[in-house]
């Protein structure tokens, strides 16, 4: 767990702290530029151990590669202070880590007894939720009625929309069959429309001329068969 | 032989209605919690507090959690949740404690050190990162602990408090440097 490397070097300097430096590359928090971060202060100057001191917290931790982390160390290898810089983390570390360790209190204490006590008390007569250790089954079925609701909705929208173009096709069939010279006729959309044969409505057209048009009515009334209708020749 | 119980394994019998198997959850977590919520919250009493709520929130979201990952897991995020939204709540209540005779007393190692002086230069040091480390934002101080106490990788924390890697090396790199410095005589560096 502690020596997983780190592959993310994608932060920028200026969220870790890490200087911007005149004259190398743009460089990001964890990367190392390859020629002058080992030259070390008495060859290299004050940059490479800047860049040095903003990685060693990710090297302490061993969260860099290994190309960044062999030149660290071939950078602590020449530089003493940035050398002295990590025992300082190291230090730091060790003092936090002892501090809070300490400061907790031991199982087998009389101090702990009374916490666990206290939390016990303070717990409520039972968990809140219910067990559920089967979260697949609840989530696919919850799954499976939305996907049915959906489809069911998308079956009726496409029913819909079929039958109010059939009935369209109809009303056009029978606007230009009234529009032609021979007398008011039925188009025979029955034919083509099974959904209508069910309904219990008739068609009846007039052909009364209103504003030029020509006007279709559906009413309601009782079952009865539409005529036959015999199509003028002229709309074949 | 008889078989030590899972935490999975104590988490059903919780949620079956038995509250010793609770019990037997909270001593076996206590101190990983206590130690986690110290290393973010300022003071060793809101620590207490605060890990006691833990585990009567755990105790309330139990059927939630579900046998999904580790029990481990999922309590060391609720209490790194639960510590942040707290101290977050108190930062602007509570100023910090100067260093003082009375927070020195209170870190005077117990009869453990035989040497007075010694005992009196542990306790002025530990004085000393008390009073640093409550000058730590929480972040910085989340991120502290769940590397230095728990391990993790900055991948787990970053996953753990929810937030970019980069944010978790950021706070580690500032919080060090920033202990470091305030240190610098108990360093010595």
């Amino acid at each position: 767990m502690l020596n997983r490397p780190n592959l993310d070097n994608t932060a920028t300097s200026e969220d870790a702290g890490n200087p911007s430096l005149p004259g190398l590359p743009s460089v990001t928090f964890a990367v190392v530029p390859p020629t002058d971060i080992a030259v070390g202060r008495n060859g290299g100057g004050d940059d490479a151990c800047r860049l040095v001191q903003a990685n060693l917290s990710a090297y302490q931790d061993n969260e860099l590669d290994p190309d960044q982390r062999q030149k660290i160390e071939a950078h602590l290898a020449k530089c003493p202070e940035c050398a002295a810089g990590l025992e300082a983390l190291q230090r730091v570390d060790s003092l936090l880590e002892r501090e809070w360790r300490e400061c907790a209190p031991l199982p087998s204490s009389l101090e702990h007894k009374n916490p666990l006590d206290n939390i016990m008390a303070a717990l409520p007569p039972t968990p809140a939720e219910t067990p559920t250790f089967a979260p697949k089954r609840v989530h696919s079925r919850g799954r499976w009625m939305r996907f049915s609701t959906g489809l069911a909705g998308i079956i009726a929208f496409f029913s819909l929309l079929w039958s109010s173009y059939r009935l369209g096709y109809a009303h056009g069939r029978m606007s230009v069959a009234a529009a032609s010279p021979s007398p008011t006729q039925y188009t025979n959309n029955h034919k083509h429309s099974s959904l209508l044969k069910l309904l219990p409505i008739t068609y009846t057209t007039s052909a009364i001329p209103y504003n030029n048009a020509v006007t279709a009515f559906v009413t309601s009334a009782p079952l009865k068969a539409p005529p036959s209708p015999s199509i003028p020749r002229t709309m074949r | 032989m008889q078989r030590i119980p899972t935490d999975e394994m104590l988490v059903a019998r919780t949620l079956a209605g038995d509250r010793n198997a609770f019990r037997a959850l909270v001593e076996r977590h206590y101190n990983a919690v206590f130690r986690l919520c110290r290393s973010i919250l300022r003071h060793p009493e809101d620590a207490e507090d605060a890990t006691q709520e833990v585990f009567v929130r755990v105790y309330e979201a139990l059927g939630q959690f579900a046998g999904r990952g580790a029990f481990g897991a999922w309590l060391r995020r609720l209490t790194v949740n639960h510590c942040l939204n707290r101290a977050q709540k108190t930062s602007a209540q509570m100023a910090a404690r100067s260093y003082s005779l009375d927070l020195l007393a209170d870190t005077l190692p117990a009869a453990g050190e035989d040497d007075p002086e010694a005992r009196f230069w542990r306790a002025e040091e530990r004085a000393r990162i008390q009073t640093e480390l409550e000058f730590l934002p929480p972040q910085q101080r989340a991120a502290l602990g769940l590397r230095l106490l728990e391990g993790l990788s900055y991948e787990e924390i970053a996953e753990m408090m929810g937030v970019p890697v980069n944010s978790v090396r950021s706070w580690l790199h500032r919080g060090r440097a920033r202990l470091r410095e305030a240190l610098e005589e108990v360093v010595g560096c």
